[in-house]
């Protein structure tokens, strides 16, 4: 039954690491920019928040209505004014941006919040949960996350078939040339996705913090598992995020249960194993494109 | 009334003149068929026009008011719609979806006037019956029909066409040829560059013929096909026979 428990431990925690990667999926899908800084700017929002708890009376989940909004300010800023002039000079230049921008958020948030450790108090929830059985429970937490991710990733995959923007924004995706001829401005879409996207990374920051403790440099090592979530999901695929996602969770609570130390080597390992054999990712066809 | 004003558009690629010093003037209602042998600069110039490509000297006037400096994307807006020669759907769209997008952000419409002015567009085109298909699915032909359904869609004052003749059997150039004739009657401008000069001169009231960037005959279009320099210019690569007269 313990194995089970992993298994039921690694869909929960799959939750959180598919939304994260939700941002990552869409900036690459609607701009092919590889977002380099996808997770010091999840750290970013974890700080933001944990300097919103220390100045004002605010539960560590009110703390999101004021930085999802900051942080989707900022990212439709970013894209306008940086990300898109380094688009027209080629694919290397955004990476560049990217990840000067990494190395930038690190020394700033060094700077103004020391290297400790910090982690968003969210009481008793952390650790309460519902016991299904013997070894298995469910932490509410978790199920809290799972839950979040799942509606972030309806709610975005209904916009981007439902609304008259999201079809803008699939047709921007295909051909930014194009879609200039059907009178999209194309640099409207893309700050918008951008916004779109740190806001997901915005929230999932925020439970990262709640979940385990963050430092002003663990924004590199996060973001690694946004990439192999994406990956073994398949590009572009945001159910293959999620999936993706929960693989990944189970890989790294399966692994560590039977070892500790076996956690995040077993996530990598399962990504390599998809890279080797099914490298268009699990759920997307052979055949795409 | 719409009107097009094209004033004195130059520009280069490196060392080559692609347009030089092109203006002329196209009234709503009236088609305009641009002809030239291959690279004279004929996509050029619908690229001047849509926006796609910015002139180093002149303008393009709508209704006039100057658009040259305006992006392609508000060009489209203003009322000028282009069609590309190599099709390009958006292919993980569908057919419909590729119209409404384009009558949607083209056009200013939405909801239930943006679906009416999509489907009438896959309507005039023949495509109705492709509307659920992925566009990325679809033969060559029906992605030209696609690219005109798409163009329509924007509701254009101005209508570009790029070679979209090319391929088409003699029945369907006919259906062609009278949608054409239709949306000119309807008051659009049209500019149509076309090789296939006989259905060319069943729809345009005048002809400009281009070579090397340059505007070599421009009038009425039994004068530009009877001119000599257009002859010239034709030198062996054969322009249809039996059309001047």
């Amino acid at each position: 039954m313990t194995w089970v428990n992993a298994v039921v431990q690694g869909i929960l925690l799959g939750g959180l690491y598919a939304l994260f990667a939700t941002g990552l999926s869409l900036m690459f899908g609607v701009m092919r920019i590889v977002n380099l800084a996808h997770g010091d700017l999840s750290v970013l929002a974890a700080f933001l928040a944990f300097a919103l708890i220390d100045a004002l009376p605010l539960n560590a989940f009110a703390t999101l209505v004021l930085v999802v909004p900051a942080m989707a300010a900022l990212g439709w800023l970013l894209q306008r004014f940086v990300l898109q002039r380094s688009l027209g000079a080629g694919q290397l230049a955004p990476l560049l941006v990217t990840f000067g921008l990494s190395v930038v958020l690190q020394n700033v948030l060094l700077e103004v919040f020391s290297p400790d450790s910090r982690a968003l108090d969210i009481g008793g929830l952390g650790t309460a949960g519902l016991r299904l059985s013997g070894s298995v429970s469910v932490g509410w937490f978790g199920v809290l996350c799972l839950g979040i991710a799942i509606a972030v990733l309806v709610g975005l995959q209904l916009f981007l078939a439902r609304t008259a923007f999201g079809r803008a924004m699939r047709a921007t995706s295909d051909d930014q040339e194009t879609v200039q001829l059907m009178g999209i401005d194309h640099r409207r879409v893309y700050a918008t996705a951008t916004a779109i996207a740190f806001a997901t990374l915005a929230v999932a920051g925020v439970l990262f913090g709640m979940r385990t403790t963050f430092d002003p440099s663990i924004g590199p090592a996060r973001l690694i598992f946004a990439f192999e979530a994406v990956i073994i999901g398949g590009l572009g695929s945001l159910w293959g995020t999620l999936a993706g996602g929960v693989v990944l969770g189970v890989a790294q609570t399966v692994g560590a249960q039977i070892s500790p130390a076996y956690s995040i080597l077993a996530g990598h390992l399962v990504f390599l194993a998809v890279l080797v054999l099914r490298p268009q990712g699990i759920l997307r066809p052979a055949a795409a494109r | 009334m719409t009107t097009l004003v094209v004033d004195g558009l130059r520009r280069r690629f490196g060392p080559l003149l692609v347009a030089d010093d092109i203006s002329f003037r196209l009234d709503a209602g009236r088609a305009l068929g641009v002809v030239g042998p291959n690279g004279a600069g004929k996509s050029t110039l619908l690229n001047l026009i849509s926006g796609a490509l910015r002139p180093e000297a002149g303008t393009v006037t709508l209704d006039g008011r100057d658009v040259t400096a305006r992006s392609a994307d508000e060009r489209c807006r203003l009322g000028i719609g282009r069609t590309h020669q190599v099709p390009r759907p958006f292919t993980d769209l569908t057919v419909f979806e590729n119209a409404l997008v384009a009558a949607g952000a083209g056009g200013g419409l939405r909801r239930t006037a943006a679906y009416r002015a999509a489907s009438a567009a896959l309507d005039r085109t023949g495509l109705r019956k492709y509307a659920n298909e992925r566009a990325g699915r679809l033969p060559l032909l029906d992605r030209k029909r696609l690219e005109l359904a798409r163009a329509l869609a924007t509701g254009p004052s101005v209508l570009l066409l790029d070679e979209i003749g090319g391929g088409l059997t003699e029945p369907e150039l006919r259906i062609l040829i009278d949608t054409v004739i239709g949306l000119r009657g309807a008051g659009l401008a049209v500019i149509w560059i076309e090789h296939i000069v006989h259905a060319l001169v069943e729809v345009v009231d005048e002809l400009l013929c281009l070579a090397t960037g340059r505007v070599i005959a421009h009038g009425e279009p039994s004068a530009v096909l009877g001119s000599r320099e257009v002859r010239e210019v034709y030198l062996g690569e054969e322009l249809e026979e039996g059309i001047a007269g």
